[in-house]
């Protein structure tokens, strides 16, 4: 684990320390996705090469099959949350 | 933006799907955000019925972390380009799409609402969109003509 502490520019800019950068192999360019959690800010770095992790997550997936999926889906799980509300609102 | 065409264009599922580097696409994708980080395509957005599409879609082929990790490199990777996110009239005019097309899919009449209430121009390649009334459909590689 690295600990910095870190200082808030007058543009509110935050430059990451040398063992920080290092700890996460943090080069210029890379994107991180910043995520708030209460009054915790965490930093994580997405791969060098987004594109390729998303290829490889996603593989070759078709758009007209994600398309019937997600249909099939959202409608499963929306009848499945309102037939649960509907029992709970009608006492069943 | 595209000669003669004064709108926002409205991305769907294709070009999220695009960001795949093995994509047939993905050099398009690329040059979109490109052009969306240099500030070129600042009327373009993506809809938030694709994001919805993805998350719906890859559930039970995929492991939850895995569509986490998907949506946030899509996420990160579009940083430059708005979520235009479904109201309540967006879903009562998709709902209204599909019952005047029936053999159409949820997600793509949600897309097709999206753009209505955005002008009414799609980027997709799907003929589908044709059929609508009102709508405009535009090829990925359209976006980039100037």
């Amino acid at each position: 684990m690295t600990i910095e502490i870190l200082e808030v520019g007058p543009k509110y800019n935050i430059t990451l320390k040398k063992s920080l950068r290092k700890a996460l192999g943090i080069e210029p360019g890379r994107l991180l996705i910043a995520e708030t959690r209460g009054d915790t800010l965490n930093l994580r770095a997405l791969p060098k090469d987004p594109f390729e992790r998303l290829n490889t997550l996603l593989g070759s997936i078709d758009g007209r099959e994600l398309s019937r999926a997600a249909e099939e889906q959202a409608i499963r799980e929306a009848s499945k949350a309102l037939g649960k509300k509907l029992t709970l609102d009608t006492g069943g | 933006m595209i000669p003669g065409v004064d709108n926002l264009p409205v991305l769907e599922t294709e070009f999220l799907l695009g960001l795949r580097k093995g994509d047939k696409r993905n050099k398009t994708a690329k040059s979109i955000l490109s052009r969306a980080e240099e500030g070129k395509m600042d009327k373009v957005v993506i809809a938030g019925s694709a994001v919805m599409e993805i998350a719906f879609g890859l559930r039970g082929r995929f492991d939850k972390p895995d569509i986490v990790e998907i949506l946030e490199l899509i996420r990160g990777m579009t940083p430059a380009l708005p979520i235009l996110n479904l109201d309540m009239d967006m879903i009562i005019e998709g709902l209204k799409i599909e019952l005047r097309l029936p053999d159409s899919n949820l997600f793509d009449c949600l897309h097709a609402a999206t753009a209505l209430r955005h002008d009414g121009v799609i980027v997709s390649s799907d003929p589908f969109y044709e059929s609508v009334a009102g709508m405009r459909r535009l090829d990925l590689s359209e976006l980039l003509h100037e």
